[in-house]
């Protein structure tokens, strides 16, 4: 009976407070605040911030280029359908606006001020679902091929600078960083073609170089580790490195993808 | 320095040095060239259990998406396993080689989808 009793005093609650006057004594404004149910997937404005100063340090690579940011499901494409993109600023949350490939640009009014305030770029995803990578791009490059030069921009911008990319830093890396030729490696950064890919060649004039087969997939050694964090799962197939220790390549040579849709070319390699 | 450790040092010394080749496979690779290759290996029929019948068991890499690829790979001059090995195998793939190599893609029925070989010096400038 107390159990009825108790719960009709409860139904009529809701009815009460409608028709209490507004401004009437006693009401009060309640705010209440929740933890989010696990870390976000962020990283800081400050990692952005001196990723761009790389950017400007090294934008003779690639004189034309423009700086974005763009963020891939690392685990499940389908992340991307859900995907939003918030500076938070204390309490205050602003959501950013991404394109159709999740990019987004510095927005001229974040400053360094902003970033030592501790402000954050953070995803509605759990922290571990989403890669981070600098996106330089020289317009006028299609979709199936990327410049080298703002390749090279991308390593220089993101590694031990913005030092967006998660994984392991191997102890050679450490000491190059210190002399700033990390970016001189062929381990120090992994990207991601917009396809699944069978092959990569490198391309400047007549000069042709099919890479082998280690540089894609993180299939052995050393650019399996240090890829390891960046390509579970959904990435994996998409996943290349590049001979940056071989200089002799062009700034503008193409890095040309070869497809794992595409046919088998004719007559066979 | 005891000599265990003196010892062990010794040997995997004179296993870098004497050692001829490492090969992914039954050792076939060697001697494949593209014509052969092209008669073996017929997209959209040829199927992996065949290809392990000829050419023996590739590094095989399983994708999300039900694709898989398998590598096979001969180099001359390291003894097998030592490019496997982290930070050791970037020094030993700076070690100017003959190395030939063989990728095939297999669609998620097993069929062969795409493939490629090629032989390279795996020089300085030749990378991983």
């Amino acid at each position: 009976m107390r159990i009825a009793s108790l719960l009709i005093a409860l139904a009529l609650v809701p009815a009460w407070a409608l028709c209490a006057p507004a401004g009437q004594a006693g009401t009060q404004h309640v705010e209440v605040t929740a933890a989010l149910p696990g870390a976000r997937d962020e990283k800081t404005l400050a990692q952005l911030l001196s990723a761009r100063e790389a950017f400007e340090r090294h934008h003779a690579l690639a004189p034309e280029a423009t700086l974005a940011f763009r963020l891939y499901a690392r685990l499940d494409p389908k992340d991307l359908d859900r995907l939003r993109l918030f500076l938070v600023d204390g309490r205050q949350r602003t959501e950013v606006p991404l394109d159709e490939h999740q990019r987004f640009a510095l927005a001229p009014g974040w400053t360094r001020a902003d970033a030592e305030r501790g402000v954050l770029l953070q995803t509605n995803l759990p922290d571990g679902t989403v890669a981070w990578k600098v996106d330089v791009r020289t317009p006028g490059v299609p979709d199936d091929r990327r410049r080298l030069g703002d390749l090279r921009l991308e390593c220089e911008a993101d590694t031990f600078h913005g030092n967006l990319q998660r994984g392991l830093r191997t102890p050679v890396s450490a000491i190059l960083d210190a002399s700033d030729e990390l970016c001189l490696l062929d381990d120090a950064e992994v990207w991601f073609a917009e396809r699944a890919i069978f092959g990569v060649t490198l391309v400047a004039g007549e000069r042709r170089r099919l890479l082998p087969y280690s540089y894609l997939h993180g299939s052995t050694g050393t650019m399996a580790l240090a890829a390891l964090f960046d390509w579970p799962y959904a990435l994996r197939d998409r996943a290349y490195f590049l001979p940056l220790e071989d200089r002799s390549w062009p700034d503008d040579a193409q890095v040309v993808f070869d497809a794992m849709d595409d046919p088998q070319p004719e007559p066979a390699p | 320095m005891n000599a265990r450790r003196a010892l062990a040092i010794a040997a995997a010394v004179a296993s870098l040095a004497c050692a001829a080749c490492s090969t992914v496979g039954n050792g076939r690779l060697v001697q494949l060239d593209t014509a052969q290759a092209r008669t073996l290996l017929v997209v959209g029929r040829t199927t992996r259990d065949e290809v392990r019948t000829a050419l023996g068991q590739g590094t095989v890499i399983r994708f999300e998406s039900g694709l898989e690829t398998w590598h096979y790979l001969y180099r001359e001059g390291i003894a097998p396993g030592w490019d496997e090995v982290p930070f050791i195998g970037l020094v030993t793939a700076r070690l100017d080689r003959p190395t030939k190599e063989l990728v095939l893609l297999f669609d998620g029925q097993g069929v062969l989808k795409r493939w490629s070989l090629q032989s390279y010096r795996s020089a300085p400038s030749g990378g991983a």
